[in-house]
């Protein structure tokens, strides 16, 4: 497989997609306010349904060295996806060249030319080590710093501290630890060297 | 004409700048609110605005300010009107579905002259249409939507900064003509996230009040008379129905009616140049202009740079205000360009009323899908009427 076709420094529009009360908005502002603290513009925003829970949500991110003209996404060059009826619906907005990551517990992968697909056990991880199946959202942000290195680690640890609800900081943070694991992990095995972001670690 | 000597510093003062934070645009408008001085705010939840509501329930009370959730959107509109009677900058946000039932106190307040502020978060509409989704068809509804004459003021965000300034410029504008003002933003602005910073570089126009004077007459045709508060000391009586300048109902006589109706149109008509602020992009040698606003200024400033790029002569004119609508500014863009596009999330209420003022052709790009337009259909439109 080829590496993405993207250049360093050009913006990425990253797509959190599940159903409602899987966390993505949360997500979408924890990674949008790390992307600030990391120095980068950013833009995020959200379609969800009328409920409280169900019904296939997105959560997307503009990351940017320039100032970001229109702020929504409509082809995603990272797609995360937490269920099978949101993947359906949004792997086809996914740029040629883009990155799914889905968890592996709710979506089935299905060919797509020209889209690198990976799945990760981000439900179970979070099940069996966590014993928390709703921290899989934060499973899977780690998995995307892990992989991609869109954003500084520390600087989403500041955005978590600032906006997740302290009960349940200490257990997202250790699913977000996870995730990075298991990004790393997929980076590894993917031979993916350069970071996919306009964010490098120095 | 309250003058700018009326002006007083930003609440706390001007302090070292703050830093920018992410929030979304309803949080930034909840901040411009308390930045303002907001002292009361009356509403009830509505989506796309109730995270305006969900921060000040929390925030005001802090501050000394009220914060009352009532049992609809036409008593929250009363109680916004009392608050400022009785001396308080007041507010309330909703979306189209409550803006329509806020509709008889708009046009009792803009013939009491109550200062006060609304946030309009807009939704897909007709009817309670879409709840979650975008759109922008409540535009002629506020200009129009009260019977009877009257001119309110609207203005309209297109970025989450814009969500914290235009609210506060919001409250200025309400003290400074007394009238009701609209921030008619979008839920595409409204549920944004980006940078924003919550300065305090600003000025706030305090009420001129007064027990001596005429509370509802003014020497000048468009002038503003000030605004005794409940609880000051004058004989102070506010009605409906019409009234002269001491507050006395005349519900039969020709004069007064006339001389009310024309005084609180004129006295925003007049001012006009005051209040319109547009924000023109690559307009210098554009032979084609998009005239957008609220958040689809933001895909046509997208498509924009992308014609340019590829060598297309176009601009863009974003009204930051609505209304009064920026007669002027359109008049002599349709003068200096060929053809006009606007793009809106309606079926054209504000390309219709930029036709009345432009001989140029005017072409509408109508979106009613719930979704914003992006700009490459923008682009598209644009590609096909270029002269």
């Amino acid at each position: 497989m080829s590496e993405p076709t993207r250049h360093a420094g050009e913006p990425i529009r990253v797509r959190f997609g599940g159903l409602g009360g899987q966390g993505l908005v949360t997500l979408g502002a924890v990674l949008a306010e790390a992307g600030a603290r990391s120095g980068l513009h950013v833009a995020a925003s959200q379609a969800y349904g009328s409920r409280a829970r169900g019904g296939a949500t997105r959560a997307d991110v503009i990351l940017a060295s320039e100032p970001i003209d229109f702020p929504h996404v409509h082809q995603a060059d990272l797609l995360l996806v937490l269920a099978q009826e949101a993947y359906e619906l949004y792997l086809p907005q996914v740029a040629p060249g883009g990155v799914v990551l889905a968890d592996g517990f709710f979506v089935k992968l299905e060919e797509r030319p020209g889209v690198r697909q990976h799945c990760l056990a981000a439900t179970s991880a979070a099940m069996e080590q966590l014993g928390n199946k709703v921290a899989a959202n934060f499973v899977m942000l780690g998995a995307l710093l892990g992989f991609g290195r869109v954003v500084g680690e520390e600087a989403v640890g500041a955005a978590m501290r600032n906006l997740v609800n302290k009960r349940f900081l200490e257990v997202n943070r250790k699913a977000f630890e996870l995730g990075c694991g298991l990004g790393a992990r997929l980076r590894e095995d993917t031979g993916l060297r350069e970071g996919v972001g306009p964010w490098q670690r120095s | 004409m309250p003058k700018d000597d009326s002006a007083v510093k930003g609440a706390q003062g001007a302090g070292p700048r703050p830093e920018p934070q992410v929030l979304m645009g309803n949080y930034a408008a909840a901040e411009g609110a308390l930045a303002a001085g907001c002292g009361f705010y009356a509403g009830y939840p509505i989506t796309p605005s109730s995270e305006i509501m969900e921060v000040l329930a929390e925030r005001l009370p802090r501050q000394g300010g009220v914060f009352v959730q009532m049992e609809d959107e036409i008593a929250s509109f009363a109680a916004v009107i009392g608050a400022s009677w009785a001396g308080a900058k007041a507010m309330t946000a909703t979306a189209g579905p409550g803006l329509s039932l806020m509709l008889e106190g708009i046009g009792y307040a803009s013939f009491t002259e109550t200062p006060l502020v609304l946030v309009d978060v807009q939704r897909a509409g007709p009817a309670t249409g879409q709840a979650t989704r975008v759109g922008s068809g409540d535009v002629l509804q506020v200009r129009y939507g009260a019977h009877g004459d009257t001119c309110p003021i609207a203005l309209s965000p297109w970025s989450v900064q814009e969500m914290y300034d235009q609210v506060i410029r919001a409250f200025n504008l309400a003290e400074r003509y007394r009238t009701p003002v609209f921030v008619l933003a979008d839920e595409g602005v409204g549920h944004l996230r980006e940078t924003v910073v919550l300065h305090r570089d600003f000025e706030l126009v305090a009420r001129v009040r007064g027990n001596d004077q005429p509370p509802f007459g003014h020497p000048d045709p468009d002038g503003v008379p000030p605004m005794p508060i409940f609880g000051d000391g004058a004989n102070l009586m506010v009605t409906g129905s019409t009234h002269d300048a001491w507050g006395f109902r005349k519900v039969d006589d020709a004069e007064p009616h006339d001389l009310l109706v024309r005084r609180i149109n004129r006295k925003i008509l007049d001012h006009a140049e005051d209040i319109c602020e547009v924000d023109g992009r690559f307009l210098d040698d554009a032979e084609v202009a998009l005239v957008a606003y609220g958040f689809s200024g933001r895909s046509a400033l997208a498509a924009v740079k992308a014609l340019r790029r590829a060598g297309v002569k176009v601009g863009l004119l974003r009204l930051k205000t609505l209304w009064p609508f920026p007669a002027r500014q359109v008049a002599e863009l349709g003068k200096a360009v060929r053809r006009l596009v606007v793009p809106e999330m309606n079926l054209g209420q504000v390309g219709g009323v930029v036709r009345q003022h432009v001989r140029c052709d005017v072409e509408l790009l109508g979106q009613v899908n719930g979704e914003v337009i992006e700009p490459e259909a923008i682009e598209r439109k644009v590609r096909e009427v270029l002269p």
